[in-house]
């Protein structure tokens, strides 16, 4: 026999051992509610119905600066990425360290002389070759105390 | 990992001097002064550098450069000429001759000034770059060195 079932083989039994009166009042179901603890019910219902929006309401306000940080975090990813992207490197700078060097004339030089792959971006001087007047122009920019 | 260097090395072109008094014993010191310009590289082969001088323009100007003693550097390295009189100027060279390229210490530059008044004048000198063969960044100390010329010797 399941655990349900010996429930109410049990409560048969109670109830069987209740008298005949008893039996009816607990039976009854039509059970009247003064208007009066009705409405009070409701009243209370109603208030603490508003208490939980309300504290609802502050969980989620407490929650906006969350919220704007990582809404701006968003916009400034963003920003950096496509900035980033269209981002071309420095005139010269041959290895993208962010600074025009001598290693960067070097390193053109290098690569000219050993006949490697050469860049477009490399041609500094602008004459649509990449040559020794390039890597003269680097040198010349390395050394440039204007605007330092 | 790129590795930048900005060393900078001292330079007291002799001591105690700088100062506008007249040189000892009627000496008058010679308006005109050469400046050794020293790199040393350690034990690693040098191909490029770069440097930053600076200077009191009141006192110096710079007439001239010329290159170094190692065969790599004996052209006189690339420089801009606003520099020769605005109290700093950057010097840099390098070489693709790697058999040649210099290790340790050595002369790479020189520079011709003229020093107003009778004090050795105080410059100083810092590593901008420096490169090993390949183009890969090397840790590397520069100095300065020079007497200034009196009539009766040489000042300090």
């Amino acid at each position: 026999m399941t655990a349900p079932e010996n429930l109410n083989n049990g409560i048969r039994s109670l109830e069987s051992s209740l008298g005949e009166d008893l039996r009816s009042e607990l039976q009854a179901t039509d059970v009247a509610v003064p208007a009066a603890a009705d409405a009070a019910a409701r009243a209370v219902i109603r208030s603490r119905a508003a208490e939980i929006r309300r504290a609802a309401g502050r969980r989620h306000r407490h929650l906006w600066p969350v919220w704007a940080a990582a809404a701006a975090l968003l916009l400034a990813a963003g920003t950096w990425l496509a900035l980033s992207r269209g981002k071309s490197p420095l005139a010269g700078d041959i290895d993208r360290s962010g600074r025009v060097d001598i290693v960067d004339a070097y390193l053109l030089a290098r690569r000219i002389n050993e006949g490697g792959k050469l860049e477009a971006r490399w041609d500094i001087t602008g004459d649509g070759k990449v040559n020794r007047g390039d890597v003269e122009a680097v040198a010349t920019r390395a050394v440039s105390i204007e605007g330092r | 990992m790129r590795l930048l260097l900005t060393i900078t090395a001292s330079v007291l072109l002799a001591a105690g001097t700088g100062d506008d008094k007249p040189a000892r014993d009627g000496k008058s010191a010679d308006p005109f002064m050469p400046v050794d310009v020293f790199v040393d590289s350690g034990n690693k082969q040098l191909v490029a550098y770069q440097l930053e001088i600076t200077y009191d323009h009141k006192q110096v100007k710079i007439i001239s450069l010329e290159g170094g003693e190692p065969e790599a550097f004996k052209d006189a390295p690339h420089y801009d000429p606003a520099g020769m009189t605005r109290g700093r100027i950057i010097i840099a060279a390098f070489t693709t001759d790697h058999a040649g390229a210099p290790k340790g210490k050595n002369r790479l530059a020189r520079l011709h000034l003229t020093a107003e008044g009778h004090g050795t004048p105080k410059l100083k000198v810092t590593v901008v770059a420096a490169a090993k063969p390949g183009g890969k960044r090397l840790d590397a100390k520069a100095e300065l060195e020079g007497m200034r010329k009196t009539r009766k010797g040489f000042e300090e």
